[in-house]
């Protein structure tokens, strides 16, 4: 009995002091030796290509770390799981996640396939992705080892002089699209796969025609797409490695949503004004509410230009206005699922007071305002019949008038399209 | 639909007039035997190609995915212990409560031979040739029955002819099994059973059902020489992982042992009553 509880100490204190309990290092082969390190204390539910995709596809569970030095637990997430069905050799070469390339350094590869025989059969190796001078590679084997670091040419089956009977193959990952993807009308989205040395990309639109364009070369791993018209269309990308080797094509659906934002504001003494692009407001509170659009779940507003507070919850969105000042927003349409479906920029601005001194004038006159920009002015005559003159001015600049007849005059001052003045001038000799 | 129809068919038989008399031990006999146990049909059959790798139509497998029994047990013949007690209702109707064990080891030679001659030999990337010898061992199957048995009894002289129904439970023993691949001359790697998503089965607990044909002849008063031919049928689907050490090979394997044995058993019973005093009685 005694000897029994001993046995059973020394069994529970050697799993303890080692915090392992996938096989012992001597049978895997770990050890510097061998120019291999464990990388994870238990087996877990999967193999050498379940292993390899969940590496490159973010396919373990949380908490999962290959660490050298204090080894712990590393699983991966359903699909890749070996109960779970993840047995096919054959993933990397049928996957369009993936594309064989030939005449590429082991930094450049990151999965490599090889076979030995029918017993032990085909195994799958990772690089590890933070090496790439002098590449370590990544090994499981079955669902009976732990993961095991090592260098290229140290797997478990080389170390125990297996022999292979095929060539290696190489595979890089490039990713995968979307299956959908929202882009607005009007804005550029980038799609993107990874950019792997030995892969070769080529980008078409495959569906309707006219409703996005390509704004970037479409010969590379990312692809810039405008959205021009209301619709949907697919576009794919062929995705190239060794020659004689079949490509692999992705597809991804663009929609272009038939969404646009629109509604109206009100001003401290005036209400319903339809918003536009640029809306001139008078100082106060200004409230903004936004029309329901099919599709759009919400909207979210953000500033991006000027510092005035305001206070926003979906479809409507308050603020102060201050004398000359001015505040711009990008609101965004938002489908339940949370996709762009419509953005629009709009821009609120007051330019202050405006005035005309001296008035009556013989000589100048100027226009006194807190505006710091350029000002369109126009002296129209009403007493007499002369031309309209037309004048650039900035505030406190002088604007003579000498050679101007004497008489009643309509002064208009703009800027941009906003008339921001309009008053009589009465020119004395 | 089938063993719920025969398990009342036993008990319906069973009434209370059966078990009405007083002196229960005076009709009841207990009795041993032992023989051969003989695999028949499926049981016996051979077959190697459920245990292949499946792949897909035109193409070859490569290995064996483990060592599958449902179109062929591979049973070879076996021994067989018994025990019964039979309770002689009447001078013609008995009930008998029994429990036989059968033991038969697996003739591995077929699948060996198919590996050896198919999957032994490769061509290494220089086009050199290399083995991977790979044994396949197996342990016997070992059955336990428990089984009921409503029977007739017939008398010609001294000598007894027994006929029985039998229905009961089959406690079979899963045969584990490994093939063992020498990928090196230092490194021998195991593809067997073993517990994935669940347990490698123990005991595959089955309903069974057969007949029974026996030749009683009294050696004394109380004691009877049996030669008995015992046919026993069940079957037993069941599932397991089949993986193989330091390789990325394993299985998901569903088969089904279908167990066909025919004992043939030699046995003595002992009859607490007399014979002659029985007889009278009846």
């Amino acid at each position: 009995m005694k000897r029994l509880f001993f046995s059973c100490f020394l069994l529970l204190f050697g799993i303890q002091v080692n915090g392992q309990s996938c096989g012992d290092n001597g049978y895997w082969k770990i050890g510097s030796q061998f120019g291999t390190q464990r990388l994870s204390s238990n087996c877990g539910d999967f193999i050498c290509h379940g292993f390899a995709a969940a590496y490159w596809e973010n396919g373990f569970t949380s908490g999962s770390s290959l660490n050298p030095t204090t080894p712990g637990t590393v699983n991966v997430t359903a699909p890749y799981t070996f109960s779970g069905g993840f047995t096919d050799q054959y993933y990397f070469q049928n996957s369009n996640k993936y594309i064989q390339v030939c005449n590429q350094s082991l930094s450049n590869v990151d999965v490599i396939t090889q076979v030995f025989g029918s017993n032990p059969g085909s195994h799958s190796l990772v690089r590890d992705k933070f090496t790439s001078i002098s590449p370590k590679f990544i090994s499981k084997y079955g669902t009976e080892s732990p993961v095991i670091g090592h260098k290229f040419d140290s797997t478990l089956y080389e170390l125990n002089n297996a022999s292979k009977t095929e060539p290696d193959k190489y595979y890089v990952y490039v990713a995968n699209l979307k299956t959908t993807e929202y882009l607005p009308k009007d804005q550029i989205k980038t799609i993107s796969l990874l950019s792997k040395s030995g892969v070769t990309y080529s980008w078409s639109i495959v569906g309707q025609t006219g409703i996005v364009s390509f704004t970037s070369p479409s010969n590379g791993a990312s692809i810039s797409i405008k959205g021009d018209s209301f619709g949907t269309t697919q576009v794919k990308v062929t995705i190239s490695g060794c020659s004689g080797i079949p490509p692999k094509e992705q597809i991804i659906t663009i929609i272009v949503p038939a969404v646009t934002i629109s509604g109206t504001y009100t001003t401290s003494n005036s209400t319903n004004h339809t918003l536009g692009n640029g809306n001139q407001v008078t100082s106060g509170n200004v409230s903004t509410y936004l029309n329901s659009s099919p599709g759009v779940s919400n909207y979210v507003w953000q500033r991006y230009q000027g510092n005035l507070s305001f206070w926003a919850h979906t479809n409507q969105m308050h603020f102060t206005m201050q004398s000359g000042n001015y505040v711009s927003f990008r609101i965004y349409a938002r489908s339940s699922g949370n996709d762009t479906l419509a953005v629009r920029n709009v821009t609120y601005y007051n330019y202050g007071s405006f005035s005309l001194y001296p008035n009556p004038s013989s000589s100048t006159i100027s226009i006194k305002s807190d505006y710091e920009g350029i000002m369109d002015m126009e002296l129209i005559p009403l007493s007499t019949i002369s031309k309209m003159h037309t004048f650039k001015v900035s505030s406190d600049e002088k604007v003579e008038l000498k050679e101007l007849p004497r008489g009643e005059y309509l002064i208009v001052v703009r800027i941009g399209e906003d008339i921001v003045l309009e008053t009589r001038l009465l020119k004395n000799e | 639909m089938n063993k719920a129809f025969l398990s009342l068919l036993f008990l319906s038989f069973l009434t209370s007039e059966v078990f009405s008399q007083q002196k229960i031990m005076e009709k009841i006999e207990l009795g041993f035997s032992g023989g051969l146990a003989v695999p028949i049909g499926h049981f016996k059959a051979i077959s190697v190609a459920p245990s292949l790798e499946p792949v897909p139509p035109g193409s070859k497998p490569r290995r064996f995915q483990g060592f599958l029994k449902n179109e062929g047990g591979q049973a070879e013949l076996g021994y067989s212990l018994g025990l019964n007690l039979t309770y002689h209702a009447t001078q013609s109707l008995f009930v008998s409560f029994n429990y036989l064990q059968t033991q038969h080891s697996i003739d591995t030679r077929p699948h060996q031979i198919f590996y050896d001659t198919n999957f032994k030999s490769d061509l290494d990337l220089n086009g050199n040739v290399f083995e991977v010898p790979g044994r396949l061992e197996s342990d016997s199957y070992r059955a336990n029955l428990f089984y009921m048995g409503l029977g007739y009894r017939l008398l010609f002289n001294r000598l007894e002819v027994r006929f029985a129904g039998l229905v009961g439970i089959n406690n079979l023993e899963f045969p584990f099994y490994s093939w063992t691949y020498q990928i090196s001359e230092t490194t021998a790697i195991p593809l067997r059973p073993f517990p994935i998503d669940g347990p490698v089965p123990t005991d595959l607990r089955e309903f069974t059902y057969g007949f029974e044909a026996k030749l009683a002849y009294p050696l004394s008063q109380k004691l009877n020489l049996n030669l008995a031919a015992t046919y026993l049928r069940s079957d037993h689907p069941h599932e397991y992982w089949t993986n193989t050490l330091a390789a990325s090979i394993g299985y998901k394997i569903q088969d089904e042992i279908r167990y066909r044995n025919l004992a043939v058993q030699f046995g003595i019973s002992f009859r607490f009553e007399e014979k002659n005093k029985k007889d009278q009685i009846q």
